[in-house]
């Protein structure tokens, strides 16, 4: 219950209703590629994940996938499900080993009336993600593609990165098929981008996993700083 | 100034959240770093390498600021070389 706690849509609830919310949830596992929800399908049920990672994509009317987002522990999906009667608008599958919480949308319902800080927590939680999605528009719109790609991966690494002696590693397996569907560019292009970051020594990859060596020098390139 | 507690070992996020007033040595040097989606991970060592500023002098700095020595009021300092 003291990991439920700490998570953002929980915050300042106390013991009992925590109790409360448990009660009302199922433990939901998915293996490394299995999806919890589909783009399409009808949307029954809210995810709160526990552990693991898992990636949000949808597809286009003309058939490219493309990464909306990576959800970490904490993190919330499928909460359109709470809406009812919406299709989910994308489809969320673990990329490594993952457990989550899940609820139907009506005791999600139910919960929030019951506790209205859950609600309070939710539209916190959902007006950082439209903050998220509004910085993406414009850098989609308006950024030159290197910046794009140094965007994208300091964005993964404020989500996800954890501070290792050579810098911060960002921890999810992220593929360069990935990062260019995320920031809206071609694999070619990240390729070369991220070859040429090595090269200089800004960022390492080794087995899908990506370090900023130079944390500061992608900033320089993602806010078009003057070269130190 | 030595300021208790300002060790180069600190993140940028923790000095600024710990001494708000910080924020205007950051800005004053023309750094980066105040609103940084990497202010998280950078201590101030870093900041020092990054922005090319002896340690000594970047601590120093900053310690005045934070004592409210620091030129921090008054017209902007530029950065040496244009760092």
């Amino acid at each position: 219950m003291a990991a439920v706690s700490r998570m953002g849509i929980f915050l300042g609830l106390d013991a009992s209703a925590l109790a409360e919310v448990l009660a009302a949830a199922t433990l939901a596992t998915a293996q490394a590629g299995e999806a919890y929800v589909c783009q399409g399908d009808p949307a029954h049920r809210f995810y709160l994940l526990v552990s693991g990672r898992v990636r949000l994509s949808q597809v286009t009317p003309e058939g490219q996938q493309v990464v909306m987002r990576f959800i970490a522990p904490g993190e919330e999906f499928g909460i359109v499900a709470i809406l009812g009667r919406l299709p989910y608008p994308v489809t969320a599958e673990a990329v490594e080993p993952a457990v989550a919480l899940a609820w139907s949308g009506e005791a999600f319902n139910r919960l929030i009336l019951r506790h209205p800080q859950i609600g309070l927590n939710g539209m916190a939680m959902l007006a950082e993600r439209v903050r998220e999605f509004q910085d993406r528009l414009r850098e989609a719109g308006t950024q030159r593609v290197e910046r794009r790609v140094a965007n994208g991966l300091l964005r993964l690494a404020r989500q996800a990165g954890r501070s290792v002696a050579e810098g911060v590693l960002i921890d999810l397996p992220l593929s360069r098929q990935d990062l260019a569907e995320m920031t809206g560019t071609t694999l070619f292009t990240v390729s070369r981008t991220l070859a040429g970051w090595e090269e200089r020594g800004i960022i390492s990859s080794a087995r899908k996993r990506v370090t900023l060596l130079q944390p500061h020098a992608l900033v320089a390139v993602a806010e078009d700083l003057p070269e130190g | 100034m030595a300021i208790d507690g300002l060790t180069a070992d600190l993140r940028v996020a923790d000095v600024l959240s710990r001494w708000p007033v910080a924020m205007r040595y950051f800005m004053a040097r023309r750094m980066a770093c105040v609103g940084c989606s990497m202010a998280v991970f950078c201590n101030l060592r870093a900041v020092a390498l990054d922005y090319r500023i002896p340690i000594d002098q970047l601590m120093a700095e900053l310690g005045d600021c934070i004592a409210g020595q620091f030129p921090c009021e008054g017209p902007i300092e530029p950065a040496p070389d244009g760092a």
